[in-house]
């Protein structure tokens, strides 16, 4: 059996006391800042990026991915205590977990939210396991032809299933796809946009981008917000489900991971939008749909299933076919090549113990965060107490000494504020910047397959859609296109009648 | 057309596209295109600014014909978080961690809610230290603590 070798080696891998102690002190951190609300897990793997410099690729990986997928237990923490969102993927448990916290069930709703998650994380984790190898294997056999389109695909992709306007995201896209092109080119090594800095030669750092946009602008933003400090109301009680909040729980659990499984594979979807979808369908399949938003015990377990499943499928693309779905997994992709692996589908084949560590680590991790999150819950919510007047210069601090710390260049923490006040200014404009870092990421890689698939024919441009894979794709992502595009398209025809 | 059209986020950041497709257009203008055989450094960024001029064209008459949400108005005090960052990058070369942070929380502390002077100077030797332990010694950084 090639997958329990792999998976041997994989817990060898992660079961090593350092590799142990990153994965718990990435689901610490995770947890901490799942709680915390304005603090996301973007956010702080970018922060975190410029301190892995030195690790092993196995620990920095193992740490990154612990702090994603800790946030989302820890989210739910909040959502349920206190009717905030720790993170936007437990919006939706808010509803139905904070309603049962001021009945009294604050425990239960907490227990069932763990043991979603849980399922749902050793579930979602057996998919990456299973299906990235096969997914891999299946794209070795890919030409330039068909990455080009892949990546325009996943690009599409994302920027259709992202919040707000469509057409913004695509043009995000584009702008994350020229900054992609300042240094040096390679085939001639002509430097572009350089503008003269030497620091510029070799390309905008992807880490300074993420610092900024996610750092610094972030922090701008969460200062705008009035202050108001989240006050825990709700005592947390008995932490047991009773029998009967047990049975209700399985079919949601259940049905949760399988959307969330599925939804988070998808790039451009994950965790939010697989959580809302789960609740809607668990009120739809309910006998008694007037339950939920009531404290139905159904409307925390399969949001919290899906967010968790959702959070490890995403994994999927990211690894075997070196395609982000999100800003979090481009992080993780550019943590990858901080530790110079090309991202791709090479990765399980030639960086296996890099591979196979992550997915073990990812078993372990959940059993941590179950140990982490239930037994110690009261000592978590004692962070939503630190107001954020305290918190902020202490992320302005990491931000700055992380970004200086990369090269010892005070330029390099200049540009950080440059992209720091672009991305104020974009978000300003209802600009996501998720879909502005994929483009960063990918462009290098685009440029690259499109001009090795036009060597190969000769200039002949058309070998995009001669290859029946390569259309395949192409026509997809038109067809996603056409679907968002269409009603607005409508609606314009409809208001110049 | 509506005057407030102008206002809305869709125009702005259409006009914000074309802008940025426009400065990608000016300081590219001297790359060789080359042919697509062999495609030379301007061949890519060529056609994603044209295609970016077109989406921000797009959006900016989008924007202009149905207006839709108008920016919000901004408050100014946090962008002295970006000042402070800045004064951080001029201090930490020449005059060392413990100047360069005293700096960064000082201004830093301008852009939030009240905090109290003490508490601010708590603050400030509360994370100096912390990044002396943590940076300095902990992960061996190369960091001056003093000017001198």
């Amino acid at each position: 059996m090639e997958l329990v070798d792999n998976l041997i080696l994989g817990f060898g891998t992660a079961l090593s006391l350092e590799n142990l102690a990153y994965c718990l002190a990435g689901t610490v951190l995770g947890t901490m800042i799942g709680i915390l609300p304005g603090l996301g897990p973007a956010a702080t793997i970018a922060i975190l990026l410029p301190f892995t410099y030195g690790l092993p690729a196995e620990g920095a990986l193992i740490m990154l991915a612990g702090i994603f997928y800790g946030a989302q237990y820890g989210g739910s923490t909040t959502a349920i205590l206190v009717n905030l969102p720790g993170e936007s993927s437990s919006m939706i448990t808010c509803i139905d977990g904070h309603e049962m916290a001021r009945r009294g069930r604050a425990g239960p709703a907490l227990a069932i939210a763990a043991f979603g998650s849980l399922f749902a994380g050793c579930l979602g984790t057996l998919f990456v396991a299973v299906l990235g190898p096969m997914l891999a294997r299946w794209a070795l056999a890919f030409g330039p032809a068909e990455y080009f389109s892949l990546m325009v695909l996943g690009l599409v992709a994302a920027a259709m299933l992202s919040s707000g306007s469509q057409l913004r995201a695509i043009g995000m896209i584009f702008v994350g796809l020229l900054l992609g092109c300042v240094g040096t080119e390679v085939a001639t090594g002509t430097a572009r946009y350089s503008f003269g800095f030497y620091e510029l030669v070799d390309g905008v750092s992807f880490v300074v981008v993420a610092m900024g946009i996610f750092g610094l602008s972030e922090i701008v933003l969460n200062l705008q917000q009035p202050g108001e400090s989240s006050l825990l109301r709700e005592k947390i009680g008995r932490i047991m489900p009773s029998r009967d909040e047990l049975r209700r729980s399985v079919g949601p659990i259940l049905r949760g991971t399988g959307i969330g499984a599925i939804v988070g594979a998808i790039p451009g979807a994950g965790a939010t939008i697989a959580s809302f979808a789960s609740y809607a369908v668990e009120r739809k399949l309910s006998r008694t749909p007037e339950r939920f938003g009531q404290g139905a015990i159904e409307g925390v377990a399969a949001p919290e299933s899906a967010n968790n499943a959702s959070a490890q499928t995403s994994f999927i693309p990211t690894l075997a076919l070196g395609l982000p779905g999100s800003g979090t997994m481009a992080l993780m992709l550019g943590a990858l090549l901080i530790q110079g692996i090309a991202p791709g589908p090479m990765v399980a084949t030639r960086h296996p113990e890099v591979f196979w560590g992550l997915i073990a680590s990812m078993w372990i991790g959940n059993v941590f965060l179950v140990l982490l999150n239930l037994p110690l819950v009261g000592l978590w919510v004692r962070f939503l107490s630190i107001p954020y007047k305290y918190l902020f210069p202490a992320i302005l601090l990491f931000c700055s000494i992380g970004v200086y710390s990369i090269r010892n260049n005070p330029f390099d923490v200049v540009l950080m504020v440059v992209f720091g006040m672009f991305g104020y200014l974009l978000r300003w404009l209802g600009c996501q910047p998720a879909p502005m870092l994929l483009g960063l990421i990918l462009g290098p890689m685009m440029e690259e397959n499109i001009r090795r698939a036009l060597v190969i024919s000769r200039g002949d441009a058309t070998v995009l859609v001669t290859q029946p894979l390569s259309l395949a794709m192409l026509v997809a992502a038109g067809l996603l296109l056409l679907v968002v595009i269409f009603p607005t398209i409508k609606r314009a025809a409809y208001a110049f009648r | 057309m509506k005057h407030e059209a102008l206002l809305s986020k869709e125009f702005l950041s259409g006009a914000t596209f074309m802008l940025i497709a426009a400065l990608a257009l000016y300081f590219g203008r001297d790359l060789t295109i080359g042919t697509a055989t062999r495609m030379g450094p301007g061949f890519f960024p060529l056609g994603l600014a044209l295609c970016l001029m077109a989406i921000g064209l797009a959006a900016a008459v989008k924007g202009l014909l149905f207006g839709g949400e108008l920016v919000e108005r901004t408050t100014f005090r946090p962008f002295f978080v970006f000042l402070a960052v800045l004064c951080f990058a001029v201090l930490i070369g020449p005059f060392g961690l413990v100047a360069a942070l005293t700096a960064l929380i000082g201004i830093g502390s301008l852009s939030g809610m009240a905090i109290r002077p003490l508490q601010v100077l708590a603050l400030i030797v509360l994370l100096c230290v912390f990044s002396w332990a943590v940076f300095v010694w902990g992960l061996n950084m190369p960091l001056a603590i003093w000017p001198f």
